[in-house]
């Protein structure tokens, strides 16, 4: 446990915590700005199990805010690349490879052998998916999304949150994208950082965040909203704690 | 009435007639699909209505990661 004895050094971990993240298994869709940065927080903080799903390869581009990721990965799998990194960071963790898009066929398995799931998607449709399996799955997800030098995160918990489509109630068409208004590369790292500090916790059995974090990091600017479960919500309406 | 109203670029008080939060965001050229209304620190659809006084910020909803 050598390795995580400045984790377990703090009030909030003790060393059963640590064995705890040991015997979990996290799920992590999209390996861009935010699953890249996640999947490396997760595997040295001593998480058992990682799977990683993403069907882009490494572009140029990429490479301002994937910070796991070099020049030599460029025109590689992004979930196999960043496997090859996480193996070298800590041999520990067991680490799964899909080389596809999360999608209705596979997402219900994936999501039923997670203990968490992590967003690091770029779209709101997979999200919308997300959150519907993982409501059905009674498996609670970690929001995170950024533009330009916005970035938000939400703890969702099926039965004890509100959901996605309770935040969202409307798939918007049109909203601002990366390739379209840019991203700061400061901004992905604030995301993955609350999203994991979320899913350890989670994972710790410890209550977790119940409000919308919303940050502008240049202007300095960061909120916590709250967030109402919708009773007539299509997709979690009926679903409450037992 | 008057309502305190923040957007991405911009911070002010408008004079509105309308009622509910989907009315103003018309006036003001918004699409409510594509933002959240965050309605006194609560996050609200767009039929919650409107009173005097009252602090509506909008943002817009972040899907990129």
């Amino acid at each position: 446990m050598d390795r995580y004895i400045r984790q377990t050094a703090l009030n909030q971990v003790s060393e059963e915590d640590q064995e705890t993240l040991r015997s979990k298994k996290v799920l992590i869709i999209g390996l861009g700005g935010l699953g890249g940065l996640t999947s490396s927080l997760l595997a040295r903080a001593g998480v058992g199990h990682l799977t990683l799903i993403d069907t882009d390869k490494v572009e140029l581009s990429n490479l301002h805010r994937l910070f796991e990721l070099n020049e030599e990965d460029l025109g590689k799998s992004k979930a196999e690349a960043t496997a090859r990194k996480l193996r070298k960071i800590n041999q520990e963790t067991k680490i799964d490879v899909h080389n596809e898009n999360f999608n209705v066929d596979n997402g219900e398995r994936l999501v039923q052998e997670a203990d968490v799931v992590i967003d690091g998607t770029d779209n709101l449709l997979t999200r919308f998916l997300i959150n519907k399996v993982s409501v059905k799955r009674n498996t609670p997800w970690v929001y995170g999304a950024c533009v330009g030098t916005v970035g938000t995160s939400f703890t969702f918990v099926p039965k004890k949150t509100p959901c996605l489509s309770c935040m969202i109630p409307k798939k918007p068409i049109c909203t601002p994208e990366c390739e379209e208004v840019g991203i700061m590369n400061t901004v992905p790292p604030v995301v993955s950082s609350h999203q994991v500090t979320q899913a350890i916790k989670l994972m710790m059995g410890k209550e977790t965040l119940k409000k919308l974090f919303y940050f502008d990091l240049w202007k300095n600017k960061f909120q916590l909203v709250t967030v109402n479960k919708k009773e007539d919500c299509p997709i979690c309406g009926n679903e409450t704690e037992d | 009435m008057k309502i305190k109203i923040k957007l991405p670029e911009d911070e002010k008080e408008v004079e509105t007639n309308a009622s509910k939060v989907n009315d103003l965001l018309k006036e003001l050229g918004i699409n409510p699909v594509s933002h959240l209304a965050i309605l006194n620190g609560e996050l609200v659809t767009e039929d919650e209505e409107l009173k005097e006084g009252d602090e509506l910020d909008i943002k817009e909803v972040v899907s990129g990661g």
